[in-house]
């Protein structure tokens, strides 16, 4: 399991922010193309399963589903963890916090990865920043607009 | 070589800029003008590819810029496996999407005889061509001083495709003795250029990348379109790879 943190300061509404993330459908808008699709498979209350498919061709030959459980734990945290697939076991944790003024959103994320997979831990490594950088960038020009 | 690839390209021309490459320091650069034949260069010029909406939009990025490349037929980009990202490299093979004359200029580049050439030029062996992209460039458009250093070994060629180029007007990809050079013009800075080409018909510009290797594009403010092509060759065998990958592996796609 190898740990990835990225934080960023939000330049936009939280509360808006924050239904943008959990409008999960829609979600597929402020991804790259390489997110083909999210279906909501299951929805009770806070607690939701989805299902997205993914296409990484310079990375994996086929195109891919995998489960995912997300908790809407309060206003400010969600908690996200793979069900299947080569990154079974994986868990994210978005928060939104006050830091000295400033509203700051951590993204923590705990990679599990199959054996098979592992040799994928230097590339998600290098890339977990940049990739959420242009996700949230998106997101906050949107809302802004 | 062939009598026709004997006719197409001014290798006299070529010949004479190989002092002239080798002596400049700490950037080994040289200029050619008239590198192709003639009529061969209209055929090229007519049917340089019109811009559109296959091109890429070169905007912002790394050092800031305002260009529009389109590529020839090239590989997956991939991955290193040490999670590096891995640059695309030219398919040495025809691209249906380009002119006749296209087509047969790129088998001269990824020529043995044009290859040679270069090696002749630079002392480098086993070069061998590694990405070609066409380079467009029109009113505002510019790319910020920068420098590569893909590698010690790694040659870029730029070959110019624009008629009726005034001295002096910006479009032509500069070299300049540090980055500290504002190709928009707006700020001051303590480097400056050591050289921009002045004629871009018909004319090419050889360098050497490393280290000092600065280069970019001053601001186009006339209503000119600048037309050319970016050439890579650099040392390659089916041991190593390329030069500039350090052994580094590729990547092979997952079957999961």
């Amino acid at each position: 399991m190898v740990k990835m943190n990225y934080s960023f300061e939000l330049s936009c509404d939280k509360d808006k922010f924050f239904h943008v993330l959990t409008d999960y459908q829609n979600l597929v808008e402020y991804m790259p193309r390489q997110l083909q699709k999210i279906e909501i498979l299951e929805k009770q209350d806070r607690h939701t399963i989805i299902e997205s498919t993914i296409f990484l061709r310079s990375i994996i030959k086929k195109q891919f589903s995998q489960r995912l459980k997300i908790d809407v734990e309060s206003e400010n945290k969600i908690l996200l963890e793979i069900l299947d697939g080569v990154a079974k076991g994986t868990q994210s944790t978005i928060s939104i916090i006050l830091d000295d003024e400033k509203t700051v959103c951590n993204i923590d994320t705990n990679v599990k990865l199959s054996l098979k997979a592992a040799i994928l831990y230097p590339i998600i490594k290098k890339e977990y920043a940049g990739f959420l950088t242009k996700v949230s960038r998106k997101i906050m020009e949107n809302i802004n607009e | 070589m062939s009598k026709k690839m004997k006719s197409i390209v001014n290798w006299k021309n070529l010949d004479g800029e190989f002092s002239n490459f080798n002596n400049r320091k700490p950037t080994k650069w040289a200029f050619i003008e008239e590198l192709l034949d003639k009529d061969f260069y209209e055929k090229l010029y007519e049917t340089y590819p019109k811009l559109d909406d296959s091109w890429d939009i070169q905007e912002g990025g790394q050092y800031g810029r305002l260009s529009y490349r389109k590529f020839w037929k090239r590989d997956e980009a991939r991955y290193f496996s040490d999670g590096s990202e891995r640059e695309h490299v030219v398919i040495q093979e025809d691209d249906s999407r380009y002119s006749e004359s296209w087509n047969e200029f790129m088998k001269i580049l990824w020529s043995k005889e044009f290859v040679s050439k270069l090696s002749e030029m630079t002392g480098f062996e086993q070069l061998n061509l590694k990405h070609m992209n066409f380079m467009y460039a029109k009113k505002n458009g510019f790319q910020n001083t920068h420098i590569h250093n893909a590698s010690d070994k790694t040659l870029i060629v730029f070959v110019y495709f624009s008629k009726n180029w005034k001295k002096g007007d910006p479009g032509g990809t500069f070299l300049s003795d540090g980055i500290d050079f504002d190709a928009k013009g707006e700020k001051p800075g303590d480097s400056k250029i050591i050289f921009e080409p002045h004629n871009l018909d018909n004319t090419s510009l050889i360098v050497l990348d490393g280290p000092y290797t600065a280069h970019g594009m001053r601001k186009i403010t006339k209503d000119v379109e600048r037309r050319g092509i970016q050439v890579t060759f650099e040392p390659f065998n089916t041991k190593d790879g390329w030069y500039s990958d350090n052994g580094k592996t590729v990547l092979e796609p997952l079957e999961l």
